[in-house]
């Protein structure tokens, strides 16, 4: 008997498929910064040998047979509320423009990557209850050199340009809608772990909310000589507590308290690591006291820049039940001036009237004895047509040469312009990348429900290569380093274009309507009543020198002769007009 | 003689009386849905009309609780109240200016939203005519067993429900599209709950069986809103809503309420306006439908001795393509390796 179950057992272990299994970490880091906000990033990351199933271990399954159904290579979206405001909180750790933001690069073997795309951003805003079905060819942008791939290529092929597509939508909000599917996709739910901390209120409260996805291929060992994947979930948040949270005066004190409406209750049972990293920068200026104290402290070197962090370990702090992890400040708060960063970046409009704008692009650089490399992607949707003769890089009244430029030009309800630029900013210099254009009158079905309100351009996005030191980083997960330096993608601002717009409202279009049909018909009624036309026949013709006497001899003898006028006398007098009758 | 006599008669009067259960058959018996599905659509747009949003997600908020889950419920919002800017309490709306509930809740899917509620989205929705790469989440799946509760709100006039503030459907329209799911028998009964001004205008054209119909008012009169939140500015519910609302509060998934007793809520002294419904085309009795066939997921369980083959287990899907390489994974790490790219342009 023993025998049978022993012969079986193994069976069983020879021929079971064997399952590599998946392993997921997730982190807290939070790094209070000298100008008196908090930023907070969860990071939820499963790394898996495969996504595309039929088994499903963490890695969620509606993700991954999303991703395999539709040949994706490497897929990012972020949903984003707020703008990052980098001359105040420095580098993001990821780029996410102010809406929804979607770049995907498809497998070399996809057979219409249209088709697969257009495919690919309806089954997404059905996972995450967004109105990602917009990102239709109007909108979506195949850049050559300002996004690459982030994650493992085997050959060049995979990092054609023609396999990538890019969209954004300005205008899409983000709420607990997108909060909530997106949540059922991590190991843990909403149930356990740092997820628990996601509370919508405390969440949709903040300065700057982002809920990002990403998903590639990356190395499975040190030599890489095998595949693997990596989904990694991130949540990005900034807080301002010196304005909001004024109990004991204009204070930086936070806690997971105030910034979650939650203490840590419990790691994930599923997580390999489960921790909570705090980052001490801003200690040297403005000094704070943790409490619990941390287990420990780690140092991250990278690029030549040393970042501490304070470092929690969930399971251990939350063994003997709930703990509110608390920073507290010993004085109130003071605004210090901070150095300059080596590249700040804003966008405005420029123009006015309903027929021309014009879109700038400045690219300050305080960088002193090198010129700042800079590349920069601009999609403008096709309703403002861009004037391309017109686009040109100043510095002062110079104008320098882009390195290199690629422009797609816009069509007409089909696709968008898109401009590349690869540029070298001056030592202290200010960059002004500029372009006029028109705006087009849209035809009358095309025009959104709220037409007033204007319409969104999604800003620029510029990458560089920067020192690490004003970069949000994590201690395990940074940004990839380039020649010597960091790499940093920004966002510029949004813009909101007004188009020339028909009045839709119904009174307005009554009023024309009405008032132009009384001046058209009651005008010539009135005049028909109360004014009696008289045609007076003129001739145009200079009456001859003996008509003249004629009629002058006439005129006499009428003057003579008591009654009217002879009637040959008023056909030739000078030219009479309409008379009026009274 | 006369004993057989009596034993004859009550010998027969036992086989007369036999063929009648001694029991009643319970009411709900005659229930004949097997799922339960329900369309909420708001159709306004902007901040002053908060209270059509709350009116939306306070009907969602009740349908979840009676068990109808978010797969079978599609949620049209056109405009976004949580997270709007002008909203002093972010990612969340009331329907009560003492603020007892989040309707918005922390666990909402919403399928529609903003630009894409649309009369067009709205009909193909209900026929069923929506593009190969709508999402499932996006899609009515119902069948011929599905018993669907729609629920409109925002301004209307007589025979018209505005959407957005740029388009509006017509009451034929609706009805049309109604027939549509009749003929391809997309639905077994449908609760049509509207609550606009003239509301009562918007049922009067259906002409397709098994549809029970109320309105907030009449053709000719308004419907009214409730009460007005001074922290927020607006007025955040109806009248008829939120007595339905209070109606449906009460309410357990095992509740015996009928939908004679919902379509009296909110009478003309509380609601101002004159509640209209439309039974016609209803086959059963009100009083005999519960509310729960309607608004939660309780259906009846039929016992059957009929044995269905499902055929052989289906053989293992094979695995569609991996996402890597389309060259096997051995061949590939044998012939190269793996390798990052450089994010910046080299500009030399």
């Amino acid at each position: 008997m023993s025998g049978a179950a022993c012969i079986f057992l193994a069976f069983c272990v020879v021929l079971a498929p064997v399952i590599a299994l998946d392993t997921f970490n997730e982190s807290l880091l939070i790094k209070p910064l000298s100008s008196g906000h908090v930023i907070a990033q969860f990071d939820f990351v499963i790394s898996a040998d495969d996504v595309a199933g039929p088994h499903f271990h963490l890695v969620p399954r509606q993700l991954g047979e999303v991703i395999s159904h539709h040949h994706v290579q490497e897929l990012h979206l972020s949903l984003t509320q707020g703008f990052w405001r980098h001359q105040t909180w420095g580098y993001p750790a990821r780029q996410a423009g102010t809406g929804a933001q979607l770049w995907v690069w498809f497998q070399p073997d996809t057979p219409d990557v249209d088709e697969a795309w257009r495919s690919l951003v309806n089954a997404l805003s059905g996972l995450f209850c967004a109105s990602l079905n917009f990102m239709d060819q109007t909108v979506t942008a195949s850049p050559s050199f300002a996004y690459r791939p982030q994650g493992v290529v085997s050959d060049a092929a995979q990092s054609e340009s023609r396999l990538l597509r890019t969209a954004s939508l300005p205008r899409e909000a983000t709420c607990t809608e997108n909060l909530t599917p997106w949540q059922k996709l991590l190991p843990c739910g909403a149930k356990a772990g740092l997820s628990m901390l996601l509370n919508p209120t405390h969440l949709y409260s903040t300065s700057y909310h982002s809920l990002s996805v990403d998903f590639r291929p990356v190395c499975a060992d040190e030599r890489c000589s095998r595949l693997g994947y990596e989904i990694a979930q991130s949540v990005t948040l900034v807080y301002e507590p010196v304005t909001f949270e004024r109990r004991q005066g204009p204070r930086q004190n936070w806690s997971t308290k105030t910034l979650f409406g939650a203490g840590l209750f419990s790691a994930c049972a599923l997580a390999q690591h489960s921790h909570v990293f705090v980052d001490t920068a801003a200690n040297e200026t403005h000094p704070f006291v943790l409490t619990p104290a941390p287990e420990g402290v780690v140092q991250s070197t990278v690029a030549g820049h040393t970042a501490s962090f304070a470092v929690y370990d969930v399971r251990n702090l939350t063994a003997a039940g709930g703990v509110n992890l608390r920073a507290d400040y010993a004085r109130e708060h003071r605004y210090i001036w901070t150095p300059s960063l080596p590249l700040t970046v804003t966008e405005y409009q420029t123009g006015s009237g309903q027929f021309s704008v014009g879109l700038s692009l400045q690219l300050h650089s305080s960088q002193r004895t090198r010129p700042l490399e800079v590349a920069v992607l601009q999609v403008v949707p096709w309703y403002i047509r861009l004037y391309l003769h017109t686009l040109k890089v100043t510095v002062g009244d110079q104008v320098i040469q882009p390195v290199y430029q690629r422009l797609v030009p816009g069509r007409d309800r089909q696709r968008p312009y898109t401009l590349e630029l690869a540029l070298r900013v001056p030592p202290l210099s200010v960059a002004t990348v500029s372009v006029q254009a028109e705006r087009a009158f849209l035809k009358w079905h095309e025009y959104p429900p709220d037409a007033n309100h204007g319409f969104y351009l999604p800003g620029a996005v510029v990458s560089a290569l920067l020192p690490a030191d004003n970069v949000t980083r994590h201690p395990h997960r940074s940004p990839p380093v380039e020649q010597g330096r960091m790499f940093v993608r920004l966002s510029a601002e949004n813009q909101l274009v007004t188009l020339p717009t028909p009045d839709f409202s119904m009174p307005y279009n009554v009023i024309c309507l009405v008032c132009t049909v009384v001046a058209l018909a009651f005008g010539p009624l009135h005049n028909i009543c109360t004014k009696r036309l008289l045609l007076v026949p003129i001739s145009d013709e200079k009456p001859g020198y003996v008509t003249r006497l004629r009629d002058a001899i006439g005129r006499l003898l009428s003057r003579c002769r008591p009654g009217g006028q002879s009637p040959s006398a008023t056909a030739h007098t000078a030219p009479a007009k309409a008379t009026k009758a009274d | 003689m006369k004993y057989h006599l009596r034993l004859i008669v009550s010998f027969a009067l036992c086989i007369l009386t036999s063929g009648t259960p001694t029991n009643e058959i319970p009411s709900g018996f005659f229930a004949n849905h097997t799922n339960n599905w329900a369309v909420l659509v708001d159709a306004s747009r902007f901040w002053f009309n908060y209270r059509h949003v709350a009116n939306v997600l306070s009907v969602y908020r009740s349908v979840k609780k009676l068990g109808i889950p978010d797969s079978h419920i599609i949620l049209m919002l056109a405009d976004d109240m949580a997270c709007n800017p002008r909203n002093p309490r972010p990612a969340t709306v009331f329907n009560n200016a003492n603020q007892h509930i989040n309707v918005y809740g922390s666990d909402v899917e919403v399928d529609y939203r903003g630009d894409e509620v649309t009369v067009e989205r709205f009909v193909r929705l209900l026929t069923g005519r929506l593009e190969p790469s709508t999402p499932p989440s996006k899609r009515l799946l119902t069948d011929d067993r599905s018993n669907v509760l729609i629920y409109m709100t925002g301004h209307g006039g007589d025979g018209f429900l505005k959407f957005q503030d740029a388009e509006e459907i017509t009451s034929t329209e609706l009805a049309d599209a109604f027939e549509q799911m009749w003929q391809q028998r997309r639905y077994n009964n449908i609760f049509f709950m509207i609550d606009t001004c003239q509301a009562a205008s918007m049922y009067e054209k259906f002409y397709s069986p098994n549809i029970l119909a109320v309105a907030s008012s009449q053709v000719g009169e308004d419907s009214l809103s409730h009460h007005l939140d001074a922290s927020l500015g607006v007025y955040v519910i109806d009248k008829y809503t939120y007595h339905a609302l209070d109606f449906m509060e009460k309410l357990r998934k095992d509740s015996k309420k009928s939908m004679a007793d919902f379509l009296r809520v909110c009478p003309r002294h509380q609601c101002v306006s004159t509640v209209g419904v439309r039974s016609d085309l209803f086959p059963r009795n009100p009083a005999d439908v519960r509310v729960t066939e309607f608004f939660g997921s309780v259906r009846n369980v039929e016992r059957t001795d009929h044995v269905v083959d499902l055929g052989e287990s289906a053989a293992e899907p094979a695995a569609p393509p991996r996402p890597a390489e389309g060259t096997e994974p051995a061949a590939a790490a044998a012939a190269n390796t793996y390798r990052y790219v450089p994010q910046f342009p080299i500009m030399s």
